[in-house]
């Protein structure tokens, strides 16, 4: 899923200060199951900005409502009624949710709670990593499961650097060389061979550096 | 006529037996001798203070003695009371005794009479008779050079328990002159362990009140400084430790010594005394000293037991064995209480139950009366939600005039308020007539919604709750309001009261209906543990005709008592548990398993399932049961100190019991034995006494030197842990000359080896203030005894804690019932905590009792307070599932293709994490919902006017 | 000079509520109140902030000590989220010692009084909550 993390306090409210009416969205999709940006956070971050708002004496109010998710039109368009007269929406949503909010409510202030950090997924109860780069050509099924792209902290497609010692990366103590797995994984699966196989050079343009990207399901459209 | 059970005694013990015989159906005839009920509990009205409060802040010695993690407080006590009284099946008997009786067990014909005139009131015919006959107070006066009765300021532990009440209300104040004391010293050991005044014994009690009131002292009264004298700090029960250095913690000064006499100041009748602190003389001063008096037989035992015709000991308290308390002498008689020897709080409650379990079946089936349980089911909540709120309120006059307030002030401002539709006020509220006066106005007024108080008593919560359900109105819509933190010291009572109400009754507006159902229960035990008292728990369930399967992981039932049979030289101990072995090993209704252990552990009360692995072959089973016990025992500890490990002459107690039984450590003649106590015990890593060290050394140094007369026995301790009966024992040690002497924790003996090889131990004695050599031929050391290293595997497994030092704990507001929250799973024997052998079996039997009312119901009520999942608002997010303690939501497709969080309403404990934790709020607890919550905290928070 | 200050408590209904039968009732210049839990692990980060939001000087938690809670880690869960909610306290710009988690356990006897004498001397030191006062129309008092 998405994991996404909360922007500082001071940083949200100063993005509303100058505004009165305010409405909290919570989304109830990755983020609520990241555990950042659910009813229960959305409700939390409305009370701390009325507190903030009250002690800093700026007039006006804070309201909160959530969403099954911000990504859906249907469901955006929900919010047609609580968001008619407020000054500033604060999205709790991905940084895709915000985007689609402000796409609706185009006369509207909207802006984002959190950062949008990775596509992931829980390692233990509140604690996620990083795992997929959404680079748009997996090849996962090369690698014995193991993404090079974002586990490697350098994305290399054909093996280690020559930093990598004792299994662990140079950037950092804490991760794991990603090939010193991808080998360990396809030795055993007895796959280990497929490694003399040179990996092609990456086509980038399939990722994000191609410019924003798009699917299109001809036999799905209505 | 109609058979009875007769209960002797109004006291907590009486009490707990007449309502465990009431509430399995059999009609009780409660007597008592005292012109109301509670016995030490309620100690006593409290001059003119409070005649609208049924318990007038009586409040007595044992109530708020907070022994283990049982929160015995006034409140749940005094529901004993109350709970009697408002009986169908009890008849009480006020300011009677028994006067004659006949029969044999079973038919009994006893005569009940006034106690004052002996006019002869009634004759019942009784099944079984119940004595708990408890205790009465040491005469202080006895001991005229303490000035009791003379001196206005020397006080009793009762008397300053009435002072500590008030003082909630009034501040603390003294006899004399009404000012609060700068100066208080507490005096242990009054009447008890005193040759001259024919109390030899201990009475077990006195130094956990003290500390209580200490405690309670330093509390309310910051400033004044308390001071106790002692002799041994006597806290061996569980976390008793705990309790004492919260005391210390706070202040209280605590010195080795007893005075011999006190003088007074005749003009401001301050008080004095010389006492010796470690060979100096000094003098104190004090305004206000407390005795604390022990206890002695009921005055009137002598008496009942003449006319029941039952044997008393030599101190005067009712005969046992003590493998056996419930039975007296004579068949169909029961003893709940005052034997053997004092008693805990816990350990009464036990013993009760016990009795109550073999009286009943003596009494045979339950009587034609409903029992409890029948009259829970046949009370169905309304569930239905009305269309408008009709909120009563019901002043008590007892709580309004405890905080000050005025009925007719707070009557009307309640009327006035738009939230409430109807208020009356009464006195003595909790009373089956005024509670029927109650019924009676809800269903004329057609209220839904009750609020209740103020009472003093928040266990009342729950008598209100049932008594008005019964009405008509869902329990989730009836509040009592206690005033647990009382009008601030500058507000105006009126207001605050009104205030705390109208509150209650915005927060009863919302209220939702609770909704119940019926789950089946399986009527068989596990009880994990076979030591002596897993089997005595499995035994007692065994012959109640429930099937129990008792898994052992070793190859042999006994435990430790079957590796160490020679505890306490007491060669019963040996016969107890071979009989237990031999009687569960023939019982066609226990199943054991031995070499098997519990692997994973799910469900609710009336139906767990334990998968269980047999490694004696029979793989992994599963077993259901309705209740667990768990007995899983305890372990020792290998002292690293004195030497211990790598010289042969210094042995650990146990091994060296064994050996005194065989006679084979006197061989060789004229030895000298040194025993150390609190040998690597009591210290920072393990600070709790373990209860049974002292009483075993006492009894092998005795059969040492009857061996051996010629032997040389010294023993050091830091506070010899010889409570009740025990003292006797100690004080005859002492007269065959073993020689006893005390040493601080900072300063412990040495032993050390020269040379030659000779043992050389030095100690430092602080009442001679000398240093003292000895050369002793063996060295035996009383360690601890410590928690079975897997203790925290199997709490987990369970699903239950464990304290600080790894005993597997009970729950709180359950007053020695050793049981866990939500109810099914007890602990018993040293897995709660040290205990000697007859100990044990007291607490396993009396847990067995209560497995076996739960064992003994078709169905159980569940539900009430459990959690909901909003399927639609679930995002199937797992935090529920991980979060939970007792791994009850799961997620399943049932409802929603994408999966949804689940939780069975029959399993949850109704703790609430999952509705805190989950991240979109679709979890509801019901009565502590969301919103509920939300508007509860803005009502605390409004303004009141 | 005190105020009349206003604190609200969370309590669990095992050690903590019970432990209000066994103590005298405090003299305390605050008014306080009491929101009952089933666990101090029900404790709402929102509930909580709720009631600075209302006004409260102070606010307290009380449950059982960690390793007591009867529902295994319900206390432990609980004095966890309070560390996000210290946390948002200091961004707010209310004072963390505003609120207090206390474990209180009846093997320890009688806390009450204690306690509130305690909390009185907190909300004397701390000062009415800023809100409060701005919605009386006053000034601001020094954090």
């Amino acid at each position: 899923m998405i994991i996404a993390e909360q922007k500082p306090l001071a940083e949200i409210a100063e993005s509303v200060q100058d505004v009165a009416k305010v409405l909290v969205v919570g989304c109830g999709g990755c983020v609520t199951v990241c555990l950042s940006g659910g009813e229960n956070e959305a409700e939390v971050l409305a009370s701390a900005l009325r507190i903030k708002r009250g002690i800093d004496g700026i007039a006006g109010e804070v309201g909160q409502v959530t969403v099954e998710r911000q990504c859906d039109p249907e469901y955006v368009a929900k919010l047609d009624t609580a968001v008619d007269g407020i000054d500033a929406v604060v999205s709790l949503a991905c940084g895709v949710g915000v985007q689609f909010l402000a796409e609706r409510y185009s006369k509207t202030v909207v802006v984002p709670a959190q950062n949008t950090k990775f596509a992931g997924g829980t390692v233990e109860h509140g604690v996620w990593e990083e795992r997929c780069g959404l680079c748009g050509e997996c090849v996962l099924a090369a690698t014995g499961g193991i993404c090079p792209i974002i586990r490697c902290s350098k994305s290399l497609l054909n093996g280690p650097c020559g930093g990598s010692a004792q299994g662990y990366c140079e950037v950092g103590k804490d991760i794991p060389c990603a090939w010193v797995m991808i080998y360990e994984r396809l030795k055993k699966l007895g796959r280990e061979a497929s490694l003399c196989e040179i990996a092609a050079v990456k086509d980038w343009s399939k990722s994000r550096d191609g410019g924003p990207r798009k699917i299109v399901r001809e036999d799905l459209r209505l | 006529m109609k058979k009875y059970a007769l209960v002797l005694g109004g006291g907590i013990a009486g009490l707990s037996a007449a309502l465990g015989l009431a509430d399995a159906g059999y009609p009780v005839c409660l007597v008592t001798e005292a012109t109301s009920l509670g016995g030490k509990i309620t100690g006593g009205k409290l001059s003119d203070f409070n005649d609208d409060c049924i318990l007038e802040q009586g409040i007595g010695i044992s109530t708020l003695h907070l022994g283990g993690n049982l929160h015995s407080s006034a409140a749940i006590i005094g529901s004993f009371v109350l709970r009697a009284v408002n009986h169908p099946n009890i008849e009480i008997h006020y300011q009677t005794k028994a006067i004659e009786m006949s029969g044999s067990a079973g038919d009994f014909l006893v005569t009940l009479a006034q106690v004052d005139n002996g006019q002869p009131l009634a004759e019942k015919n009784v099944g079984v008779v119940l004595l708990a006959a408890g205790f009465a107070m040491f005469d202080a006066a006895e001991k005229g050079e303490y000035g009791y009765g003379r001196y206005r300021n020397v006080i009793t532990s009762l008397e300053m328990e009435q002072i500590l009440a008030q003082g909630r209300y009034k501040g603390v104040q003294r006899p004399s002159d009404g000012t609060c004391p700068q100066k208080v010293a507490f005096i242990q050991c009054v009447g008890s362990r005193d040759v001259a005044n024919d109390r030899k014994y201990c009475s077990g009690i006195c130094c956990m009140y003290t500390a209580k009131e200490a405690i309670m002292l330093r509390e309310t009264s910051p400033d004044t400084d308390v001071a106790v004298f002692y002799m041994d700090t006597r806290a061996c029960g569980k976390n008793f430790d705990q309790f004492l250095n919260r005391a210390k913690q706070l202040g209280t000064r605590y010195v080795r010594a007893i005075p011999a006499d006190i003088k007074e100041d005749p003009i401001n009748e301050d008080l004095g005394f010389r006492y010796m602190d470690e060979g100096q003389e000094r003098q104190g001063k004090f305004d206000l000293i407390v005795l604390a008096n022990g206890i002695r037989p009921a005055l009137s035992l002598a008496a009942t037991a003449n006319v029941l015709g039952i044997a008393l000991n030599e101190e005067g308290f009712v005969a046992v064995d003590p493998f056996q308390p419930v039975l007296t002498s004579r068949q169909g008689i029961f003893n709940v209480s005052g034997a053997p020897g004092p008693l805990e709080i816990a350990e009464t409650l036990a013993l009760a139950e016990h009795a109550v379990a073999k009286a009943s079946l003596l009494l045979g089936q339950g009587g034609e009366e409903a029992s409890r349980q029948q009259r829970r089911l046949n009370v169905l909540d309304k569930e239905e939600e009305e269309k408008t709120v009709r909120t009563g309120v019901f002043l008590c006059r007892g709580g309004l005039k405890a905080m000050g307030a005025e009925v007719p002030a707070v009557a009307d401002t309640l009327r006035a308020s738009a939230d409430i539709c109807f208020v009356t006020d009464t006195n003595l509220l909790c009373r089956p007539e005024k509670i029927a006066e109650c019924q009676q106005m809800i269903r004329e007024q057609r209220l839904n919604r009750v609020v209740v108080g103020p009472c003093i008593f928040s266990v009342n919560g729950i008598l209100f709750q049932e008594a008005f359900a019964a009405a008509g109105i869902n329990r989730a819509a009836i509040e009592t309001v206690h005033p647990s933190f009382g009008p601030a010291a500058n507000e105006n009572a009126n207001t605050a009261v009104s205030g705390m109400i109208k509150k209650a009754a915005a927060r009863v507006k919302t209220s939702q209906p609770l909704h119940w159902h019926a789950e089946p229960v399986v009527p068989r035990a596990l009880v994990v543990g076979g030591g002596v008292s897993g089997l005595a728990a499995a035994l007692e369930l065994a012959e109640r005709g429930f099937p129990v399967a008792l898994v052992e992981r070793e190859t042999a039932l006994g435990g430790y008592l079957r590796r160490f049979p020679n505890l306490q030289g007491e060669p019963r101990t040996t016969e107890t548990t071979e009989n237990l072995i031999a009687q569960v090993t023939a019982h066609e209704k226990i199943k054991v398993l031995l070499q098997s252990s519990v692997k994973t552990f799910r469900g609710r009360q009336g139906r767990f399932v334990a998968e269980v692995d047999c490694s004696a072959g029979a793989g992994l089973q599963s077993i259901e049961a309705g209740a667990v016990i768990l007995a899983t025992g305890s372990a020792q500890h290998r002292p690293e100190a004195y030497l211990y490990g790598c010289d042969d002459r210094v042995l650990l107690a146990d091994d060296a019991a064994t050996r005194i039984a065989a006679g084979s450590l006197t061989e060789k003649r004229g030895r000298t034995y040194t025993f150390i106590q609190c040998a690597d015990s009591r210290n920072l890593i393990r600070p709790y006494c373990s209860r049974t060290c002292c009483i075993q050394t006492v009894e092998n140094a005795i059969l040492l030197k009857t061996q051996d007369p010629q032997a040389q026995i010294t023993i050091f301790y830091r506070d010899m842990q010889t409570p009740g009966f025990f003292e006797e024992r100690y004080l005859g040690a002492r007269r065959i000359g073993i020689i006893f002497v005390q040493y601080k924790e900072e300063n412990p003996p040495q032993l050390t080896k020269n040379d030659t090889g000779k043992l050389k131990l030095a100690g430092y004695d602080p009442a001679s203030r000398r240093f003292l050599q000895l050369e002793p031929d063996l060295v035996i050391l009383a360690g601890p005894q410590i928690a079975q290293p897997d203790a925290g595997e199997l709490a987990d497994i369970f699903h239950i804690q464990k304290n600080n030092h790894g005993f597997l704990m009970e729950t709180h507001s359950n007053l020695g019932s050793i049981a866990v929250p939500n109810g099914g799973i007890f602990v018993a024997g040293v897995a709660h905590s040290p205990q000697l052998p007859a100990e044990c079996l007291i607490q396993a039997r009396g847990v067995a009792a209560r497995a076996a009312k739960i064992l003994q119901q078709p169905f159980l009520r569940m539900g009430g307070t459990v959690a909901k999942v909003d399927i639609d608002k679930c995002a199937a997010c797992l935090t529920c599932v991980r979060v939970c303690p007792f791994d009850v939501p799961v997620v399943s497709r049932q409802d929603k293709a994408m999966g949804n969080a689940f939780i069975d309403k029959a399993l949850c404990r109704g703790c609430g994490m999952c509705a805190a934790e989950c991240p979109n709020k679709a979890i509801e607890l019901h009565q502590y919902e969301v919103n509920q919550l939300y508007e509860r905290t803005g009502i605390a928070l409004a303004e009141v006017d | 000079m005190i105020h009349k200050g206003k604190v609200v408590g969370f309590v669990c209904k095992f050690c903590a509520l019970l432990n209000f039968d066994l103590g005298p009732a405090p003299e305390a210049a605050i008014h306080i109140e009491v929101v009952e839990l089933p666990c101090a692990g029900r404790i709402d980060s929102r509930a909580v902030l709720t009631a600075f939001e209302h006004g409260a000087d102070a606010v307290f938690v009380m449950g059982c000590p960690t390793h007591e809670c009867m529902n295994i880690n319900g206390s432990r869960r609980a004095e966890q989220r309070l560390l996000r909610v210290w946390e948002i306290l200091g961004s707010v710009g209310l004072n963390r010692n505003r609120l207090v988690f206390y474990p209180v356990s009846g093997t320890e006897g009688p806390h009450l009084s204690q306690i509130a004498r305690e909390l009185e001397e907190r909300v004397v030191q701390l000062g009415p909550n800023p809100l409060r006062l701005r919605r009386q129309g006053k000034e601001l008092q020094e954090q």
